[in-house]
């Protein structure tokens, strides 16, 4: 064989051991974390945990049901295995084992129930088994499944958004059960006075309710939940949270400015932004105390987009002690002529 | 490479062959075994270096009242700050889902956890369907005052309002005098979003990725994306869309080490849940895409590592600041007033230890030497005893009304009593029916659960509050 030709046919084995690792990395492979498929433990000389089956799958489930599971191990190795502790990774699911310690050769079981009143969707959970077996000393189990919501609410929470003060706002939540034919609301509750509840409409075990937010509350974010009771079994409480703010011509986030616990001589800015919600309001004038504390508007926004955003700079001469500052935004508004940012923190001796 | 080959001898050619498969061999197994062995002393300089997290949950640090808690903003802090006395050039990201839930300790929260990122130097926070949940309104205005870059690949914002969001970002770092750039883009999978909250038009993230990508391929050293997906729907996108060198992805995974994938040549890797692990990855682009001077280096496979943020790591004074501060917020608040109360059934109500005692003072007397007595007091040691979350396995039947309201207001319920693990008490002080507060070891799962309690073993513990017997 003459070299040219021996050297193409070496080139082209190459090219192929090349090809087939490539192709082997092809495709979704999974990371694995325990060599749970690894019979390099079979024969170790100390102990050596191994599950046939480390990965349980529940399938759809619904939310409420608790699910039991039984991992089987056996000790490979040739020393007794000691389980020290097995460790779930939530408070979802808890681990029982039959036995500590597994003589070579003898086989042991951890019984796993998990509970999913608490959770939703595609979950995904673990349970570590803390043991002597020096290649695994923490061997990771896992549990996943869907959790299916038996009662299905839409939306899951109310949204009020921005409510100018004096208007009012409505909300429907509509509300069925999945699995019970004659699902019946029990009660309903609201967490707020100045949030009615009423049920609009019931048809074939699918209720829509009216949720009114009537009564004004005063300037500012607000939130809380409308509770139900209901004859599902597996859901029997439910709560619909809802949120939203209460806005004048201005609105200011945050609220309050809290500085916390500041070094002496060290300088700190906090941005506060200003969001105008009527046309022709604006600010005029800005005052902040003590001294030590000034701010500067940074950005204006004009039209659809009508914002302020504001640098509050606590400086370096601050003297120590607490701060008990004001920042006072003073506007054209008729209702807000001027809108207090409490300033808070303490200046601790360096 | 061929010219040169060829005119070797052919026990040159042998050994080059033979040199080739070993190294091909070598990078396989590093593809598969190196994932979790990094050193946390060993970073490379002329590397690309990521920190991700994600997926607080509302978890912002661990309660406090036990050993072993994993997670917390603050270690997080300190351990981002260990790494960088190694290595400077960090990109930190966050892949969403900073609130576990809606209502204003969660918005509290968030402003918190938002203001600790931008503190610890984050890039970018990809925004998650929990971060949409609070509200487009309050996180237009997390967005502005935040400084870290809210971004969002998939997510249309509807007209004008409040809410900055970027279709992706561009982060430029300096290795060895030259400028690499790495392209971070995010999407929320529209799966996730409550298909009845109509503020906010989340479409397609195979539609919205591929013009985004187009423009940043040859514009970035690397393409990272920030994909909060379920982990199948992350590896679909990395299946269309090779170009991604990374992405961090998982949704509803509390142990990312065991769920991490490789897609061709693209990894995607979980961050895992309510701020327990903090991942790392290095990684060394193979050639620049964007300095055609710079010749092309041998590409190193990329070193990842999933650190869980356990007792290694102490608590940064800064992160614990804010922390503080959260705190406070709650007391000024007020929501411990707040919490949402319901009527406890058969009109039962909690009648406080003192009304226990005069019938089971022996019972009592041993009660007030255990930990469950003094269980407020270890509350306020953690001060957090204006925190409605952490308040409630601390006090009785907080909520419920007639149960733990303030302290001023209840202070006979505060701690462990006798009715937080019986139930309440008013019907068996009046019946002393036999049949009253039977109970199941399984109940003291309901504080003793994992995440507050990581030690609990049912029988030691017991020991612990095992109740004298009455004299008759």
């Amino acid at each position: 064989m003459n070299k040219p030709y021996f050297t193409t046919i070496l080139l082209f084995m190459v090219t192929v051991c090349q090809f087939i690792m490539y192709v082997e990395l092809q495709g979704a492979e999974a990371v694995p974390g325990n060599d749970k498929d690894s019979d390099i433990n079979v024969s170790a000389q100390g102990p050596a945990i191994f599950f046939e089956k480390p990965d349980f799958n529940f399938g759809k489930i619904f939310k409420g049901q608790k699910i039991e599971h039984i991992y089987e191990f056996e000790n490979r190795g040739k020393d007794v295995l000691n389980i020290g502790k097995v460790k779930p990774s939530c408070g979802c699911t808890a681990a029982i084992l039959t036995n500590n310690t597994i003589p070579p050769g003898e086989t042991g079981a951890i019984k796993a129930t998990f509970n999913s009143s608490t959770l939703s969707g595609n979950v995904t959970k673990s349970i570590s088994v803390i043991s002597n077996d020096p290649e695994h000393p923490s061997y990771k189990l896992s549990i996943s499944g869907e959790i299916i919501e038996e009662v299905s609410i839409k939306p899951k929470n109310i949204d009020f958004g921005s409510v100018p003060l004096g208007e009012k706002r409505n909300k429907t939540v509509t509300i069925k059960s999945q699995t019970t034919p004659d699902f019946k609301i029990k009660k309903i509750i609201s967490s707020k006075p100045f949030i009615n509840v009423s049920m609009a409409e019931e048809k074939d075990g699918e209720y829509v309710i009216s949720i009114a937010l009537e009564h004004n509350p005063e300037i500012g974010r607000f939130s809380g939940g409308i509770y139900l009771e209901t004859n599902s079994q597996r859901q029997k409480k439910v709560t619909i949270p809802f949120f939203g703010e209460m806005v004048g011509d201005i609105t200011t986030y945050p609220k309050k400015i809290y500085y916390g616990f500041v070094t002496k001589g060290k300088e700190l800015t906090h941005k506060l932004f200003v969001k105008i919600n009527k046309d022709n309001i604006k600010i005029l004038d800005i005052k902040t105390s003590p001294d030590y504390v000034s701010a500067e508007i940074v950005e204006e926004g004009e039209k659809d987009d009508h914002h302020y955003l504001i640098e509050v700079t606590l400086h370096a001469e601050a003297i120590a002690g607490k701060i008990g500052g004001l920042l006072e935004l003073h506007t054209n508004s008729m209702i807000q002529p001027v809108v207090i940012i409490p300033l808070m923190g303490e200046i601790e001796e360096g | 490479m061929i010219r040169i080959i060829i005119q070797y001898s052919v026990l040159k050619t042998l050994i080059i062959v033979f040199v080739l498969l070993v190294l091909s061999n070598q990078n396989n197994d590093m593809l598969y075994g190196n994932e979790t062995g990094k050193n946390l002393n060993e970073t490379s300089e002329d590397a690309i270096n990521i920190i991700f997290t994600g997926e607080e949950n509302g978890y912002l640090e661990p309660c406090g009242c036990s050993e072993k808690e994993l997670g917390g903003l603050s270690k997080r802090h300190s351990l981002i700050n260990l790494l960088r006395e190694k290595d400077a050039n960090w990109i930190l990201l966050s892949l969403g889902d900073i609130p576990g839930k809606v209502g204003r300790q969660d918005e509290i929260k968030m402003e918190t956890a938002l203001k600790a990122l931008g503190r610890m130097g984050y890039a970018a926070h990809n925004i998650g369907e929990k971060d949409i949940s609070m509200g487009l309104d309050l996180l237009g205005y997390l967005s502005q005052i935040s400084s870290v870059d809210f971004v969002s690949s998939n997510i249309v914002n509807p007209g004008p309002q409040i809410l900055r969001i970027k279709p992706y970002i561009v982060k430029e770092i300096k290795i060895k005098g030259a400028t690499r750039k790495v392209g971070i883009l995010g999407i929320v999978s529209p799966e996730l979003i409550d298909n009845g909250y109509q503020k906010i038009e989340v479409v397609d993230p195979i539609e919205s990725l591929e013009p985004l990508i187009s423009k940043l391929i040859d514009k970035t050293d690397l393409l990272i994306l920030l994909s909060h997906a379920e982990i199948g729907d992350s590896i679909k996108i990395a299946e269309n869309y090779p170009e991604f060198d990374l992405i961090i992805s998982g949704h509803g995974i509390d142990e990312p080490g065991l769920h991490i994938a490789k897609v061709k040549d693209t990894y995607v890797i979980p961050v895992g849940e309510k701020g327990k692990y903090l991942g790392t990855i290095t990684m060394q682009p193979e050639f620049s895409r964007t300095d055609e001077d710079r010749p092309s280096t041998n590409s190193n496979l990329p070193s990842v590592e999933i650190i869980s943020l356990d007792e290694r790591f102490g608590d940064s004074t800064e992160i614990k600041m804010l922390l503080k501060i959260y705190q406070q917020r709650l007391r000024d608040e007020e929501l411990l007033t707040q919490v949402f109360k319901t009527e406890l059934p058969s009109n039962l109500s909690f009648i406080g230890n003192d009304d226990c005692a005069a019938c089971h003072n022996k019972i009592f007397k041993h009660w007030k030497e255990t930990g469950h007595a003094s269980a407020y007091e270890t509350l306020v040691k953690a001060e957090h005893e204006y925190d409605p979350e952490c308040i409630e396995c601390h006090v009785i039947g907080l909520n419920y009304f007639t149960g733990f309201e303030t302290i001023e207001s209840t202070p006979e319920l505060k701690g462990v009593g006798c009715e937080s693990c019986h139930g309440p008490g008013s019907a068996h002080k009046e019946t002393q029916s036999k049949d009253y507060g039977k109970i199941d070891a399984v109940d003291c799962t309901t504080c003793h659960e994992n995440e507050h309690s990581p030690s609990f073993e049912f029988n030691e513990y017991w020991q612990q509050i095992i109740h004298p017997l009455e004299e008759k």
